[in-house]
């Protein structure tokens, strides 16, 4: 029976009748787990575009909409914050998994005859999937994405003459928008998953063509060590299955922050990217502050350009048959150098990382368990009315909050349980170690106040020790500084 | 499966073979040029449609500024193709006579927001740690480039500071 669904079939798609599988191929010595990195990457692709297209059913791309819908799936649609994990951390294995095949396939020198095709694609899937993460990473319209995309697009518009119109055609206008969304949005969900998707197949149809790379020089007599479907495909298919369930269990245990919506009212909050471009931050900022006078564009487009360039002609570069590593002195200093750069750079900015406030770490995030919980309306209220009322001085009589005190000419303490808050407060041995809700705590007290040089608090606000303003009164003021401002008006706009 | 032949492909007869595919090339080759018109256009539409759309934006009552460089938020809806968004701009005034100096927060580096100390008299970037000083030069790197100045004017009828915004 299945014999005869399989002639009918193979007629209809015409496939000759005695043709053999792929995985019947042979594999040389030597083949092992370093070749099961493909169809690791293989899974990973498939995870992010089945994720994707269910996260899209949740989404606006609008900036009405875009943190609103990111929101509603993380925090309200049943497994939608395992979904927006999954797709977060499958782009982090995507990226580490991608670097590893890369050093992988760079060390065993299997880029080498007849794979050079195989090698180049490789690369240019490399460039895809960055390029996914910088229009990924504006989607959800949090401070994270809109920031360092501002950063990113500062990059190209410094180049000279068409720098400005580059950023234009980038962003779809002069400034992130609504235009730099819906374009970013086509990129990431149309456009490169096409091409994506298009450069894996050939990729993956190169790879079964040739088979694992042998560990023998380049036109030696080939050696067999078994066949694929018994050696490789079993240890694929363990190695792909073991990578998806772990990104699940990192998701459930610990799942992807969505940020605070983009809010240029936090001053204190630092631009930083994601950790696969730490390195390249790092290494900006420390050359910038070299006396050579090279512009951070020039460095930033070139230096990548220079690596990817010299990678993608990699097998034209070293034509040598050898695939010993020890042989090929060229590539094994490339590949030291890159590394001891990259490790070092990155562990560099890892020492230096200021962090900012999020739903994790804020005011906010401690009255709602880290950003898990909503604000409890009662203690807003009662927030309010303390902001109004508490003795001796009202915090109203000097600091605006939102539509309701609008007299003061203090700073507007509107949605600062959200910020980044007393970073910079000198006179206080350890503020680093101290959580954004304990500084403003120490703050209202009276513990924590700048100082000017010669050791006097600058701050002239009354102090509001526990006998004047009890921890629940600050609580609740905490809370009522908590809420999102740009929410709130939007509310009021709509007339809500 | 043996495909089968023809046993003798017609040739010579007008119009030829070579003519033919010529003119089906230029044909779908005619198709692909027409479609690629308005790929191209919406594409590259933001540099095509973006210049010159300047107007003097009011920012606060003149009278609110001194001497002294003072951190000042203003805000106003700026169309972007279909949708209308409110942008929230920080700004440091000074004021001399009727002389305005108004400088962006935006860092000549990359676009962070600066912010203004106004006890050390300096501007501090908290990204890349980059300073300028009072009148917005570069003392601490990376930036190596002034801030911006913004053109302003004191609207003499309503007694508004404004400023130009594209």
């Amino acid at each position: 029976m299945n014999a005869q669904i399989g002639s009918w079939l193979r007629e209809r798609l015409g496939i000759p009748e005695n043709r053999s599988s792929e995985f019947d191929r042979d594999v040389p010595p030597g083949v092992g787990w370093a070749q099961t990195l493909g169809a690791v990457l293989v899974a990973l692709v498939l995870v992010q575009v089945v994720t994707g297209i269910f996260m899209a059913m949740y989404y606006s791309p609008h900036p009405d909409g875009a943190y609103d819908s990111t929101y509603y799936l993380r925090n309200h649609v049943p497994g939608g914050k395992l979904l927006y994990s999954l797709h977060h951390y499958c782009d982090s294995a995507l990226i580490a998994v991608l670097g590893l095949h890369l050093v992988s396939t760079l060390i065993r020198g299997a880029y080498k005859r007849p794979r050079e095709l195989s090698w180049l694609l490789g690369i240019i899937a490399l460039n895809i999937v960055v390029i996914f993460g910088v229009t990924g990473h504006l989607l959800p319209w949090d401070q994270k994405g809109v920031r360092s995309t501002e950063v990113r697009s500062s990059f190209p518009a410094d180049v000279p003459i068409v720098g400005p119109y580059i950023k234009q055609i980038l962003l779809g206008g002069p400034d992130i928008g609504a235009l730099s969304l819906t374009r970013f949005y086509a990129l990431h969900a149309l456009l490169l998953p096409a091409l994506l998707l298009a450069v894996v197949a050939i990729h993956g149809r190169l790879a079964l063509r040739h088979g694992p790379a042998p560990a023998t020089p380049v036109g030696s007599p080939p050696e067999r060590a078994g066949k694929w479907s018994s050696v490789l495909l079993p240890r694929q298919l363990i190695a792909a299955g073991v990578a998806v369930l772990a990104l699940i269990a990192l998701s459930l245990f610990k799942p992807a922050e969505l940020e605070f919506r983009y809010d240029t009212a936090d001053t204190g909050y630092k631009a930083r990217p994601d950790w696969y471009f730490l390195f390249l931050f790092q290494f900006l900022n420390d050359a910038s502050k070299l006396p050579l006078k090279i512009p951070s564009w020039m460095l930033a487009l070139g230096v990548p350009g220079a690596v990817m360039t010299f990678l993608a002609l990699a097998p034209w570069i070293d034509r040598s048959p050898e695939r010993k590593l020890t042989r090929r002195p060229l590539i094994l200093a490339v590949l030291v150098v890159l590394g001891l750069a990259v490790g070092g750079f990155t562990a560099r900015a890892m020492t230096t990382l200021h962090p900012n406030a999020t739903p994790e770490d804020s005011v906010y995030g401690h009255l709602t368990k880290g950003g898990e919980e909503e604000l409890n309306p009662a203690q807003v209220q009662a927030g309010k009315m303390a902001f109004g009322n508490v003795k001796p001085v009202p915090c109203s009589a000097c600091h605006k909050a939102y539509a309701d005190f609008k007299v003061g000419t203090s700073p507007d303490l509107s949605g600062i349980g959200r910020h980044t808050l007393l970073n910079e407060v000198t006179g206080h041995p350890n503020v680093g170690e101290l959580s954004f809700y304990e500084r403003f705590k120490a703050y209202v007290r009276g513990d924590l106040r700048p100082k000017d040089a010669s050791g006097q608090e600058k701050s002239m606000m009354p102090k509001y020790p526990v006998e004047s303003l009890s921890d629940v009164d600050l609580n609740a003021i905490a809370a009522y500084l908590s809420q999102d401002p740009l929410l709130l008006d939007r509310q009021r706009r709509l007339g809500l | 499966m043996p495909r089968e032949e023809d046993p003798k492909e017609p040739s010579g007869s007008p119009p030829s073979r070579r003519q033919l595919l010529l003119a089906g090339g230029v044909v779908s080759g005619l198709a692909a040029a027409a479609t690629s018109v308005p790929l191209i256009s919406t594409f590259v539409a933001p540099v095509l449609s973006s210049a010159g759309d300047e107007s003097w934006i009011p920012v606060g009552p003149g009278d609110a500024f001194g001497p002294d460089r003072k951190e000042h938020t203003y805000s106003f809806v700026r169309k972007e193709g279909f949708h209308e968004s409110l942008q929230v701009r920080r700004v440091v005034v000074s004021r001399n006579g009727d002389e305005f100096d108004v400088l962006s927060t935006k860092c000549s580096h990359l676009g962070c927001g600066v912010v203004w100390k106004a006890d050390e008299k300096k501007f501090f970037c908290p990204c890349h740690g980059g300073e300028f000083d009072s009148e917005g030069n570069p003392t601490v790197p990376p930036p190596d480039k002034p801030l911006k100045r913004l053109d302003a004017r004191l609207n003499a009828s309503t007694g508004q500071l404004e400023v130009l915004e594209s």
